[in-house]
């Protein structure tokens, strides 16, 4: 028989296995294709705009004031190369607001964008009343002292244009309100709104003053056919010091991407969750429809078919099932797109077109059939190699001959996957390996208390007794239909649980220790004045700690600055790639305290906040923990740090663990007092006030006396925090209703499969005399049991789950909140139990078995 | 147990079409006697021992059962009348796959509301089986499976049995060798059976033999 007629009528002849393979695998599917249409997405927008982000075709920026040589051999290169460039600099500070000639006591933080006449080359604002001001519109803030303020500035601040702010010493007209801002695309939240002012104006202000917090930066317009790459290397080889970045528009908008990647990351590790929940349900299935199909494929073989042509035609099918299923998710999901990218828009505060192009595609197709055949392939290879002597048996074929160690391949795909998704190998494996040891544990759990249950059942009553032993002699499907439960509940209970940590975390005040107002960019010339007057003030200065800028070159005696260019290195790289090289490359802030603060704990070592004395060897550092392990330091270690210009010495003696959430001004990087004294250094200071009237005081004396002191609302920062929490929160929580619901459909499909295997066995007892409501019970009892113990367990699990990331990851308390958590997982329990006595009593109907 | 059909007619619908499969069927079953119920495929046996079972309802006539009629007992009354008065074996054993031997014959006791395991072992020993006790169906072979049916339907002793073909899944030496065991106990316990089978000589066997023809009895 010609191949294609033998499948077609082979396929025809499995609808139901069919249907619900599709419908699975599908569902399993959707959850993917959605976190690919957002990544494809961000990555497309972020793509067109990427020029716009550095508003040129070449950056160089850094965080630290350029040397004069450095200024000196970029500027007399691109002279000679006669490449156009603009200056931009970058900074906070507090502006405040003026009526008439009265300086009227109202300042807030602005993020100040101070550019010459060249910017930009690429890219704009739009301005209220008066449209876009691309390239070469932006004349008019150079002629006169006059800046672009956005919106949310000019509402916090009540201005309007025409309205005069003073911003450093000087005073600016405000000339626009920005719309729409090209440059600050995907940044997440922005500490402070954006000013746009003119460089000519920066000296004025007098902002610019040693440590201030700035990004310098040249945006340069580079000719048509320039070579970006060896224009780089040109420049790297200028400025050697790869603290000074120098990228083009592809590495730009990695970087910028890089928050966001993070978010759809661990999207895709929940959906890939989803995903290996549908493979539990086409795995039960599966094997379940070849138990039936065995005789067939003995049949086929006695009559001559050879298992290779068998084997063909059940590949052919498990493909085209796959390919069906990625053509009905594809389709649902381009179809509800529209509806999801308003709330995506809103997420990330961009306009988003999800999207999903041709590589994405084949990628969730390859990751589909890879899935399917790995899981699959191996119950169908079993299934045909049963021997065709089992056409003479009475009773139906078992499959038997599947072995663990074809699995292997399925497992290792996971775990690539996961590493893939979640593009780190920590998360991906730390991922896959707590999964296993849960699946592990509860299966433990179950496979215990089921056989206790089996022990005492003669101890139980009728419906007990029999509810009992069914569950732990149908041990694969009730254990199927538990971990399926158990997976979405945990799911449920553990994101439900951290994000209401997290969110305590955010918004909890340490019992009110926690400061309302952050100052930084304190001069060491403004320290005394600033010490007094807090004084006068009878303010509640919290805390007032050093700051010192330097660069870690060292550790133990090797250097650090090995360090790739953006975008250089191999095309897949690990966060953790990513945070080494970040970590070892970037410039450090450094203090020093007598003694540590109350939002800091010593977790390993000593610490010393006594005064150095470096006759009896180096002097001693503390470190944050976390960022330790992330530059792979331990106690004892020796690392060298550059600090304008001189090295400095130490050995870390001690880690710490801080609760950053305390917003009190806190360091990785402490040492010992008397060493870094005398090092050019700013100030950072927290307080605490009592009423909003003392906080408006703070701002207009700090502003009128400080101007280039920076000041950020602990409350106004928390705010932004929750709010773009909140919008991730719902993004996870979407999915893993998603997972939720997969894991309700594969239980609701396996518990029917499992009830219609056992509608014989309803039919006996009926016969035998049982009533019908009895039946019902034994398995009303039975499911009951399942969802009860699985609401425990995964409560029980999910609430651990919580507290070991909150205690490892967050360094802090998991708030086990359950009000939500437990009503859900009761309407996913109830939804089953309805769904079972429903089934049951349907099976019911026909309960004849003459 | 004394069983008195009296001109029962039962129908089916098949698509557009009526099928009567039973019409007027008479027949009186002596107490403690044993009759064997011929017939061919379609001629209505099996709609007759779910009748017997109470698992249906005829369209008309009644079935008296020392002399309360099947037909008017509630749904609850006939589960009790089965829990208590009747045994079935069937042709494809029914055992239940995740029950031992002994939890199979148990199985019966159970629903009568007792729990003597010592009493359905010795049910076990009976059909040759206390060393099987502990096994599952799938373990056991097909004979093995129809000897703890036959020990469950007769363990908690019903005065009627229902006998569906016993021996239809059965090699010729093992059918033996179960029917000799079900007659024998049937015979000591005086229990009334009614055996339905294709095998006339297995008929034979039995105190008196009717046929059902054309939906009709003929003794």
């Amino acid at each position: 028989m010609p191949f294609i007629k033998f499948f077609w009528k082979d396929f025809k002849s499995d609808r139901s296995f069919n249907w619900f393979f599709v419908l699975c695998a599908a569902l399993g599917i959707i959850g993917l294709l959605l976190v690919e249409s957002f990544r494809v997405g961000i990555e497309d927008k972020v793509a067109r705009n990427a020029k716009n982000f550095i508003a040129s075709d070449l950056s160089i920026s850094t965080r630290r004031a350029l040397e004069p040589k450095e200024i000196e051999n970029i500027e007399k290169y691109l002279a000679e190369k006669k490449y156009t460039y603009a200056k931009w600099t970058e900074t906070y500070s507090l502006v405040m607001k003026i009526s008439g000639n009265q300086e009227e006591h109202f300042s807030k933080l602005a993020d100040l964008n101070f550019v010459t006449k060249e910017f930009p080359f690429y890219g704009g604002v739009v301005l209220e009343d008066q449209g876009k001001k691309g390239p070469g519109e932006w004349s008019v803030i150079h002629s006169e002292p006059l800046l672009w303020i956005s919106r949310d500035l000019s509402w916090e601040l009540g201005v309007k244009v025409g309205d005069f702010l003073k911003v450093g010493e000087t005073q600016f007209k405000v000339g626009g309100i920005i719309l729409q801002d090209q440059f600050s695309s995907f940044r997440g939240f922005n500490l402070a709104p954006k000013v746009f002012l003119s460089h000519d104006f920066l000296p004025q202000t007098e902002l610019i003053k040693f440590g201030s917090t700035a990004t310098y930066s040249y945006a340069i317009k580079l000719p048509e056919n320039a070579e970006l790459k060896s224009i780089q290397a040109e420049l790297r080889e200028l400025v050697p010091d790869k603290a000074v970045k120098i990228v083009g528009p592809t590495e730009s908008s990695q970087q910028i991407g890089r928050s966001l990647n993070l978010l759809t990351d661990y999207l895709s590790l929940i959906t890939l969750m989803t995903y290996l929940l549908s493979l539990v349900g086409l795995y039960y299935f599966t094997q379940h429809f070849l138990s039936k199909k065995l005789k067939t494929f003995s049949i086929y073989k006695a009559m001559g078919i050879k298992t290779s042509f068998l084997f063909k035609v059940n590949f052919t099918h498990l493909v085209l099932l796959t390919f069906t299923a990625v053509f009905i998710s594809t389709t649902l999901v381009v179809s509800f797109l529209p509806s999801l990218e308003g709330y995506f828009s809103r997420l990330v505060g961009e306009d988003l077109v999800f999207r999903l192009n041709a590589l994405s595609l084949l990628r969730i197709l390859t990751l589909s059939l890879g899935g399917s055949m790995m899981a699959l392939g191996p119950l169908f290879w079993g299934a045909l190699q049963t021997p065709v002597a089992t056409i003479f048996q009475d009773l139906p074929a078992e499959l038997k001959r599947i072995r663990f160690y074809y699995f292997i391949p399925l497992a290792l795909y996971i775990v690539i996957l996961a590493v893939v998704l979640a593009n780190s190998i920590k998360v991906g494996s730390f991922f896959i390996g707590g999964l296993t040891a849960m699946v592990c544990l509860a299966g433990l759990c179950f496979k215990g208390v089921t056989v206790l249950m089996d022990k005492a059942a003669r101890r139980l009553s009728f419906v007990n007794r029999h509810a009992a032993k069914t569950l732990s002699r149908y041990f694969t499907s009730s254990f199927t239909i538990f971990i399926c439960l158990f997976i979405g509940m945990t799911l449920t209970t553990f994101i439900f649980q951290l994000e209401s940590s997290l969110r305590a975390e955010f918004t909890q005040t340490y019992g009110d220790r926690r400061p309302d107002l952050f100052l930084f960019d304190i001069q060491d010339t403004q320290a005394e004045r600033f010490v007094e007057l807090v004084k006068e003030e009878g303010w509640n200065r919290t805390m007032f700690a050093p700051m010192i800028r330097g660069r870690l070159i060292k550790i133990n005696g090797e250097l650090t600055q090995n360090r790739q260019e953006p975008g250089e290195g191999e095309n897949f790289q690990t966060r953790e790639d990513e945070n080494a090289e970040r970590i070892r490359n970037r410039g450090v802030n450094l203090s020093y305290r007598p003694q540590l603060s109350w939002s800091e704990t010593l977790v390993e070592g000593q610490f010393n906040g006594e005064a150095c004395d470096d006759s009896k060897g180096p002097c001693e550092i503390s470190l944050e923990q976390s960022y330790a392990r992330r530059l792979g330091v331990g106690l004892g270690d020796k690392l060298i740090f550059d600090v304008s210009g001189i090295e400095v010495e130490g050995v870390v003696t001690s880690l710490r663990t801080v609760k950053w959430t305390s917003f009190e001004p806190n360091f990785f990087i402490l040492f010992q007092p008397g060493v870094l004294e005398e090092a050019p250094k700013t100030y950072l200071s927290s307080i605490k006030v009592k009423s909003f009237e003392e906080r408006r005081k703070v701002f207009s004396k700090v502003a009128e006396l400080f101007p280039t002191v920076s000041m950020l609302e602990v409350s106004e920062l928390v705010r932004k925090i929750t709010m773009v929490f909140d919008l991730m929160a719902m993004a996870i929580k979407f999915i893993s209703f998603l997972s939720l619901f997969v894991a309700l459909v594969v239980l609701v499909a396996v518990s029917f499969n499992h009830l219609e295997l056992r509608k014989r066995e309803m039919g006996l007892f009926y016969m035998l005399g049982l009533k019908t409501e009895v039946i019902k019970k034994i398995y009303s009892r039975e499911f009951s049991f399942l969802s009860l113990f699985c609401l425990i367990l995964s409560v029980v699990l999910g609430s651990v789950l919580t507290a070991v990331i909150m205690k490892n990851v967050f360094n802090s308390e998991a708030i086990l909140r359950l009000d939500f958590v437990i009503p859900v997982m009761s309407v996913l329990a109830l939804t089953l139990f309805i769904i079972v006595n429903l089934r049951v009593r349907q099976l019911m109907k026909n309960r004849n078995l003459f | 147990m004394k069983i008195e059909v009296q001109n029962i007619n039962k129908h089916f619908i098949q698509g557009k079409k009526t099928i009567q499969v039973l019409n007027e069927v008479n027949l009186d079953i002596k107490s403690g006697e044993i009759i064997a119920l011929l017939g061919k495929s379609g001629s209505g046996k099996t709609t007759m021992l779910s009748l017997l079972a109470g698992l249906d309802r005829p369209d008309r006539g009644s079935i008296l059962v020392d002399g309360v009629d099947l037909a008017k007992l509630s749904e609850e009354d006939l589960c009790d009348f089965r829990a208590k008065k009747l045994g079935i074996v069937f042709q494809q054993f029914h055992l239940i796959p995740h029950l031992t031997a002994l939890e199979n014959v148990l199985l019966s006791f159970e629903i009568n509301g007792e729990n003597d395991q010592s009493k359905a072992m010795e049910w076990l020993d009976m059909v040759g089986l206390r060393e099987r006790a502990d096994h599952f169906p799938s373990m056991l072979s097909g004979g093995e499976q129809q000897r703890v049916a036959i020990a469950r339907a007769l363990s908690f002793g019903p005065p009627l049995l229902l006998a569906d073909e016993p021996t239809g899944n059965l090699d010729v030496e093992t059918g033996k060798h179960v029917i000799d065991i079900l007659f024998k106990m049937v015979r000591e316990k005086k229990i009334t059976m009614i055996l339905v089978t294709h095998d006339e000589d297995l008929a034979g066997k039995a105190d008196r033999i009717v046929r059902l023809v054309g939906g009709k009895c003929l003794s």
